[in-house]
Formats: C-alpha cells, sequence, structure tokens
C-alpha cells in the first residue's frame, strides 16, 4: 500500500513537472483598436501586424498562444505582473519600463506625430493656436511626454484605451490635436474616419518620443526572452517579417 | 680523475628557469600577438556585426524605402484620385520622418525636402501650375535614383571596407603567422639544441658511465661540462668508478688470499694429515680442537677419539703438567717445547717432544694454540741404553786405570827391588865379577830401567783423556807457545824452525792433554828429522764445520803411508830404537786425547818428504743441551800394519 501511494505521488510529480513541455501555451496581449497593428477586422477575428507577428513568433517557439486584444496600461501591467507571458504594445524602451518587465531586440521603429483637423496649423509650441485640449492613450509615453510638457502650460489632456478612441476624440472635436504613433495616425488617417484629420507638422523623435519599439516579456522569464529574440531572429531571415511589413505598411517600417 | 671546478660554475636550475622564462616570454609574446590578432579578427567580426552588417542593411531599408517614397511620389503626383494622392502624400509623410534615415542627416534632409514636393504635387495636381509641379517631381525623383544608388554604392563601399579589414587581419595574422611561427621555431630549436648539449648528453653520458660502472668497468668517458649540477654528477661517477675499481681491486686481492689461504690450508691439511709428526690445535682454554692421524696413531687412536678433550689428558702428571707447556717462552710466540710423558688410550707410557705456538687472532689477542709431538721414545730408550753403557764403561776404565794405577805400582816396586840389588851387587862385587859378569850385570839394570820406563809410559797413557776435567775453552796459541818454550832447547840444538801460520783457534777441551798432544807431535818433528836438512815445522789451522783441523808439517824422513795407522797404537816402532829412542806411545797418547775431545788424529807422509799430522778438535762454543761427543766429518784413520815409531 505504501509503495503504491510512493507510485502514485511520483507519477502526479512527473505529470506536473512535464506538463509545459508537453503543451505549452503562451498568453500574449496585444493593444486593442489600433490600426494597423492590432485590431478586429471585418468578422470581429483579431487581425494586424502585431497580431500576425505575434502568430509567426509562437509558431517559430513551437508554443501555443493565446491572443488578449487589451488597452495599453492593462497589457503593461499584466506583463508586469506576470498575468500575460509578453505583449505586442508598440512599447518604446524606456527606464520606468524596464525596471517593471524585460523587452525584445527591436522589431520596428517608430516616431510620434500630432494629428489635428486638416488645415489646422502648428503654432510656435507645435500645436493648433487656440488649442486647449489634447488626447493621448492612456499609458502611453505620448502621456508622459504631454504631461511633462504641454500639460503645464494649461493645456488639458484627454486619454483613451486605443489609439483609435484616442483620434476620434480629435475627429469628434472634443480635442484639438492628439500625439500619437506615427505609424497608428497613419493608419487611422488613411481609414474614412481620418478624412477629416492630418498630421500636423513633422513627425517627433526627440523626448523619447521615437525610437525603436520592442516586445515586452514577464520579468524573471530570461529563457522566454531569449527564445522570442531568436525567434525575431528566425522571421526576419525566412521573410515572413517582410511580408508582413509590407502587407500593412506603404514602407519598411524597421 | 676529478673534474675542473672552474667548469662547473653555471647551476642547472638557473638555466632551467631562465630556459623556461625566455620559452615562456616568446610564446607570451607569440600568443599575445595571436590573441591580438584574434581578438582583431573577432572585433572586426563583432564590428561587422554590430555596425557593418547594420550599417548595409540600414542602407538597403534606406534605398528600399526610398524607392517607396518614389513610388508614393508618383502616385501622389499623378493619381486622378485625390483620396489616393493624399494617402500617398501622408505615407510620404510618415516615410520621412521614420528613423531609418537618421542615420545621415543629409539623406534625412534630402528625403525631407523630397517629401514636401511629394506633398506639394498631390495639393496641387488639379491647379494650373501642375505641369511644373510634375517637373519639379521629376527631378525629385531623379535625385531620389540618385540618393538611392548612392545608397547602394555606400553599402557596397561598407562590404568593401568590411572585406578590406577583413584582407588587412587576414594580411596581419599571416605576417604574425609567418614572422613568429619560424622566430618560435627557431627558438624552440635552439632551446632544444640547447637542452640536448648541456642536458641530455650530459645526462645519457651519466647514464652511460652509470651502465660502465654498474658492469665493474672502472673506465668512464664524461664530457666537460659547464653546469654545476652535473659536474657534481660526474665528479661522483668517478668517485664512484674509483670506488668500484678499488672494490675490484679488493675484490681481486681478497680472491687471491683466499685462494693463498686455501693453498695455504690446503698444505697444511696436506701437513696436518700426512706428517710423520703429530700436530695437534687446541682453543685458548688449551681444550684439542684438531689432532692429525700421526699423533692419533701414536696415541693408539682415531683422530675424533681426541677432539673435545682436555689437553692434559694426555699428559702424564708424573713428568709434565700444562702449566708447565704453557709458560710463555719467547716473542715468537713459541711455548715451552719440553720432553713429556703421554699416556696412550691403553694406558702404556709415550715419550714425546711437545712445542707449543701461540696463535694470535687478527686483533693480535693470543688465542689458539699449535702443537707439534714427536714420538722420542726410541731415542730415549737409547739413551737409557747408552747411559747404561757409558756407566758400564766408566766403571770398565775406572777398573782398567785403577788396575793400571795398582799394577804399575805394584809393577815397579819389585823393579825397584831388583835395580837396588843390581846396585848394590855392582857396588860390593862389582870388582870381584869379571868383564862379562860386569856386562850382564848392566844389560839387568838396562833390562830393568827400560820395564821402569814402559810402566811409566803405561801409567801415562792410561791417565790421559780420562774425560774427568770438564770441557773448557783453550786457546791453542798460548798452548803451542807453552810447549815452544818446554822445547827451546831441543829445537834450539836441532836448529829446528817453528812457523805458527796465524792465529790458532780456539777449541774445547783439557789445556794440560793438548798441551801433551802438540808436545808430542812437533817433539817427534824434531826428533825424526833428517839427516841433511834443518827440521822445519809449520803448525797452521783451518775451520772445518763446527770444528777446527790443526796441522803440524814437517820435512823430516817421513814414512811410507801403509803405516800411517800402525804408528798410533801403542808401543808400535817403525825404527830402531838405537836411533830414535822412546817407547812408542807418544801417538798412542795423542790419539786418546783427541779421541777423548770427541776428534780425530791422522797422518799422511811419504818417506824423505815430512809427515803432516791433521788434528780435528772441536770449536768452542757455549754449551748445549743434548751436546754428545760425536764428530761426523772425519775420515776414518788407516788401519796401522807398520813397526811403531821408536
Amino acid at each position: 500500500m505504501r509503495a503504491h501511494r510512493l507510485m502514485a505521488l511520483f507519477a502526479a510529480a512527473l505529470a506536473l513537472v512535464a506538463r509545459p513541455a508537453l503543451a505549452e501555451e503562451l498568453t500574449v496581449a496585444v493593444t486593442e483598436n489600433v490600426v494597423p497593428f492590432s485590431f478586429r477586422g471585418e468578422d470581429g477575428a483579431l487581425t494586424g501586424f502585431n497580431v500576425e507577428v505575434g502568430r509567426a513568433l509562437c509558431e517559430a517557439m513551437a508554443a501555443t498562444c493565446r491572443f488578449e486584444a487589451v488597452p495599453l496600461a492593462q497589457l503593461v501591467d499584466g506583463v508586469a505582473e506576470g498575468r500575460v507571458d509578453f505583449g505586442l504594445g508598440n512599447l518604446l524602451k524606456t527606464p520606468e519600463r524596464e525596471r517593471r518587465m524585460a523587452f525584445s531586440q527591436p522589431y520596428w521603429r517608430s516616431t510620434s506625430s500630432y494629428v489635428a483637423r486638416r488645415g489646422a496649423k502648428p503654432g510656435t509650441d507645435g500645436l493648433p493656436p487656440g488649442s486647449a485640449t489634447i488626447a493621448v492613450q492612456a499609458g502611453s509615453r505620448q502621456e508622459k511626454h504631454v504631461g511633462e510638457t504641454l500639460a503645464q502650460n494649461g493645456l488639458a489632456v484627454l486619454t483613451a484605451a486605443s489609439i483609435g478612441d484616442v483620434l476620434g476624440l480629435v475627429a469628434d472635436g472634443k480635442a484639438e490635436v492628439a500625439l500619437v504613433p506615427t505609424l497608428a495616425g497613419l493608419g487611422f488617417l488613411r481609414s474614412p474616419a481620418g478624412k477629416d484629420l492630418d498630421f500636423l507638422g513633422e513627425p517627433l523623435s526627440g523626448g523619447n518620443l521615437g525610437g525603436s519599439v520592442h516586445i515586452v516579456v514577464a520579468p524573471g522569464r530570461p529563457e522566454l526572452l531569449a527564445r522570442l529574440n531568436g525567434a525575431l531572429d528566425a522571421i526576419q531571415k525566412d521573410g515572413s517579417y517582410h511580408a508582413m511589413t509590407r502587407k500593412y505598411f506603404p514602407f519598411s517600417i524597421y | 680523475m676529478s673534474m675542473d671546478p672552474q667548469l662547473g660554475r653555471l647551476r642547472l636550475a638557473p638555466l632551467i628557469a631562465g630556459a623556461a622564462l625566455a620559452v615562456l616570454v616568446i610564446l607570451a609574446v607569440f600568443l599575445g600577438s595571436f590573441l591580438y590578432e584574434q581578438g582583431r579578427i573577432a572585433r572586426i567580426a563583432e564590428g561587422a556585426r554590430a555596425a557593418v552588417g547594420p550599417t548595409i542593411l540600414e542602407r538597403q531599408r534606406a534605398a528600399t524605402n526610398i524607392e517607396r517614397l518614389k513610388s508614393l511620389g508618383d502616385i501622389a503626383a499623378g493619381s486622378p484620385d485625390s483620396r489616393t494622392r493624399r494617402e500617398a502624400a501622408l505615407a510620404a509623410e510618415a516615410l520621412a520622418f521614420h528613423p531609418g534615415f537618421a542615420f545621415d542627416p543629409e539623406l534625412q534632409a534630402q528625403v525631407r525636402a523630397a517629401r514636401r514636393t511629394i506633398a506639394t504635387a498631390a495639393a496641387g495636381y488639379d491647379d494650373l501650375a501642375a505641369p511644373e509641379t510634375f517637373q519639379a517631381w521629376s527631378v525629385t525623383r531623379r535625385e531620389l535614383e540618385t540618393l538611392a544608388d548612392q545608397l547602394s554604392l555606400d553599402a557596397a563601399a561598407t562590404i568593401g571596407d568590411f572585406f578590406d579589414l577583413i584582407d588587412d587581419a587576414a594580411h596581419r595574422s599571416a605576417t604574425v603567422s609567418t614572422v613568429m611561427l619560424p622566430t618560435v621555431a627557431l627558438f624552440l630549436l635552439l632551446v632544444a639544441w640547447a637542452a640536448r648539449r648541456h642536458v641530455v648528453r650530459p645526462v645519457i653520458a651519466a647514464a652511460r658511465a652509470m651502465d660502465s660502472v654498474s658492469a665493474g668497468s672502472p673506465e668512464i668517458a664524461l664530457p666537460p661540462t659547464r653546469i654545476g649540477e652535473f659536474a657534481t654528477i660526474f665528479g661522483a661517477a668517478h668517485r664512484l668508478a674509483s670506488l668500484v675499481q678499488a672494490l675490484e681491486t679488493a675484490r681481486l686481492s681478497a680472491e687471491e688470499a683466499r685462494q693463498a689461504l686455501a693453498a695455504s690450508e690446503a698444505r697444511f691439511r696436506a701437513v696436518f694429515e700426512q706428517a710423520g709428526l703429530g700436530i695437534l690445535q687446541c682453543d685458548a682454554d688449551c681444550r684439542l680442537i684438531a689432532v692429525n692421524p700421526a699423533l692419533a696413531r701414536m696415541l693408539g687412536g682415531e683422530p675424533d677419539d681426541f677432539v673435545g678433550r682436555p689437553m692434559q689428558a694426555l699428559l702424564d702428571p708424573e713428568t709434565c703438567q700444562p702449566a708447565d707447556l704453557l709458560r710463555h717462552r719467547g716473542e715468537s710466540g713459541t711455548l715451552a717445547e719440553r720432553e713429556a710423558r703421554l699416556r696412550r688410550r691403553d694406558g702404556t707410557p709415550l715419550w714425546a717432544n711437545i712445542t707449543l705456538t701461540r696463535l694470535h687472532d687478527e686483533s693480535g689477542q693470543q688465542g689458539q694454540l699449535l702443537g707439534m709431538v714427536a714420538d722420542v721414545s726410541e731415542r730415549k730408550e737409547a739413551e737409557a741404553a747408552m747411559a747404561e753403557m757409558m756407566d758400564a764403561l766408566r766403571r770398565s776404565n775406572a777398573d782398567l786405570e785403577q788396575f793400571a794405577c795398582v799394577a804399575s805400582h805394584d809393577l815397579r816396586e819389585p823393579l825397584r827391588m831388583v835395580t837396588s840389588y843390581l846396585t848394590l851387587i855392582e857396588r860390593r862385587s862389582g870388582d870381584a865379577l869379571d868383564t862379562s859378569g860386569r856386562e850382564f850385570l848392566a844389560f839387568a839394570r838396562e833390562g830393568a830401567r827400560r820395564m821402569d820406563g814402559l810402566i811409566l809410559d803405561l801409567l801415562e797413557y792410561a791417565r790421559v783423556g780420562r774425560g774427568d776435567q770438564p770441557a773448557q775453552p783453550v786457546a791453542l796459541n798460548a798452548v803451542v807457545a807453552a810447549v815452544l818454550r818446554d822445547l827451546e832447547i831441543l829445537v834450539r840444538e836441532a836448529g829446528a824452525r817453528v812457523t805458527i801460520a796465524g792465529d790458532l783457534p780456539v777449541v774445547r777441551g783439557n789445556a794440560g792433554d793438548l798441551k801433551r798432544l802438540f808436545q808430542n807431535l812437533i817433539s817427534n818433528a824434531v826428533k825424526y828429522r833428517a839427516a841433511d836438512r834443518a827440521p822445519e815445522i809449520l803448525v797452521e789451522a783451518a775451520p772445518d764445520g763446527g770444528n777446527w783441523l790443526v796441522d803440524v808439517r814437517d820435512n823430516g824422513i817421513g814414512f811410507e803411508d801403509e803405516y800411517s795407522g800402525r804408528i798410533f797404537l801403542i808401543f808400535q816402532r817403525l825404527h830402531n830404537r838405537a836411533h830414535y829412542p822412546g817407547n812408542g806411545i807418544g801417538l798412542s797418547i795423542c790419539q786418546k786425547i783427541a779421541e777423548s775431545h770427541g776428534g780425530r788424529i791422522w797422518a799422511d807422509s811419504k818417506p824423505d818428504a815430512g809427515s803432516t799430522f791433521h788434528v780435528l778438535l772441536p770449536a768452542w762454543r757455549e754449551p748445549q743441551r743434548g751436546d754428545l761427543p760425536a764428530l761426523a766429518k772425519a775420515p776414518a784413520p788407516t788401519p796401522a800394519t807398520g813397526p811403531a815409531p821408536v
């Protein structure tokens, strides 16, 4: 009897140890409503550049991935707290973020741009004269930049969970201007919802508003980080990454 | 052979340390150069990975995006659809500010200038100035093409530079290898040569020397060395070879000594086993440890019957005690030599002469005793028989002497009576006698006188050579001188000349008897002189073994050789008493004296050619035990056949 108990305990322990290897399932978070990075298509399915990159990475890692479309702030918190294995939220590397999570090697490069209604002209501060409200994505680097610079001049800051919602505030006239990632803004401007909007001034890269974009990984997962970097190299070498950029962007975004 | 100390000034440890340090330095330089070049190549590779590759990729992506920008410009400038032109212009706006052009500010400025042309073209499509705008775009488009070409050229140049770096690294690596490898190889060869010359060869030489020494050969050949340790080793090898040689010499000597000892032992054993003389060997406690067969036969047993017994068990305590034999007698180690009576196994006595020698061991301590035992039983018996004979002879001589004395005295008494009465007859009746009567009376008185002379001579003959006087040293010079003084008148009247050749010896005997001997010989030489010449008498002596031969030579009348024995017989004469008076007893007395001294007398002569009387007398020496009155080298006298001299 005692031997049977020991064998059963050993089998259970073996099953616990072998379980991740037999069927590894990773939770992948993407930001919601960010055309063309991650958005739901006409059929309601989650799609976009980041979604396809994420799937290609999971395939390269031979992992089963479960994608979640969440707001940027929730994505950051989920990765930082380990509830999400890795996230593709177009995140720039900042010291604050590096303290909370791990960053992969860059997989594309970004700038930030002001978006305002067509015909608007930038003032001395880069905003349309008389602007009282600016919209930014909650938890984004743009929100932090606005909070550190423009908000001190009495400018009201409106935040939204997604880039689409941020630019919708400008399109709806709730904000005179929005500060968003250039490629996300380009995607919105090229859509019907953005037909009345336009870039305001030249794209910005200073003040941590531009730079390389990384996949964020839950802290304490160096093996997963290494596997992700290896998968990024693999999809770049096999041409699948290049095909995805051509699919979603009019030029090479790396 | 000793090594020159000047050759051993260098020490091995510092040399090895120095060589090792030099090797390490050379290898470190080579390794450092190699590692430096490897690091340089690694840095080039890392630079290529970190800079060249990204640089090329960056330019390729930039060139690609310029092509995209050209496409967007074409759409913006030529598309009839305003939305399409707007999207193209927006994309061109985003593209112009993409960080992908940031690596080259001039390129970035040209691209941003191009996006303004595109924006202008897109916005002015419906304007009257469109041709100029399109023309401007065409110019910008060619500039973009030039930029794309330039980017391709830059990428190619970057690749070329990269290959130049690789070539340079390969060249430097080849140079390092070309220079350093032969240098290191040459240095290692130099080190190997030096190690072989100064380390390996001395070690091999030392090993061969050790092989030679092990094989027993003292001849070893070692090269000169400047290394102190090898000098020490070589010196030790030479000393070892010397020791081996000394040991070999000692071994050979020991072998020779052993063989000599074995031969000596064999000889001793042969002597011991086969000698007729008895030999015994005792330990320090006088216990017999060996008895040879001869001694065992003497004692009536086998050698093993006596081994282990004390030596005193062999002695008859009535004649000898062991302490008598063990009394030390001299530095030669010989102990008492004496005659002792032994006891045979059956208890019968055995007279033996025993000589013991104390043997000394290697440390000089007295140890075993070696004894020689000679069976002297027969000699003892002979000596006893001789003693008995001598006693009987002595008694007989004494009786004869007594008889002679008594006879002479008793004979002379009636003779004196006869002479006295003959004298009375002549004195009282001489005148009454006629001539014949007086002549007869004279004959009777002459006969009585002659008889008295014969009796006196006989009495003298009996008295000489009695041997009752102890032997003494007698200087013949003094004896002959005394004789010549007594015969001075006789010699002078005869005109004789007596010559003594050199010194006469000292002999052992009785001075009075010897004086009588030489007096008889010299007086005979004068008496029997030739009528036609003056007597020449020569006395000379010569050694003869342990004796002296004294000759008395004259030039007298001589005699036939056949009478050389007869002349020594008592009362024998060779001549008429009327010519040569005498009773014929002088030479008999000489013979008795010579023989009583243990000597002999004999004569050589020829008629009218003189005579030589030879007297052999014993030389004087200190009396020794066992001296016997016998002489061996005297020719036997010729038997006397002729008449005795008168």
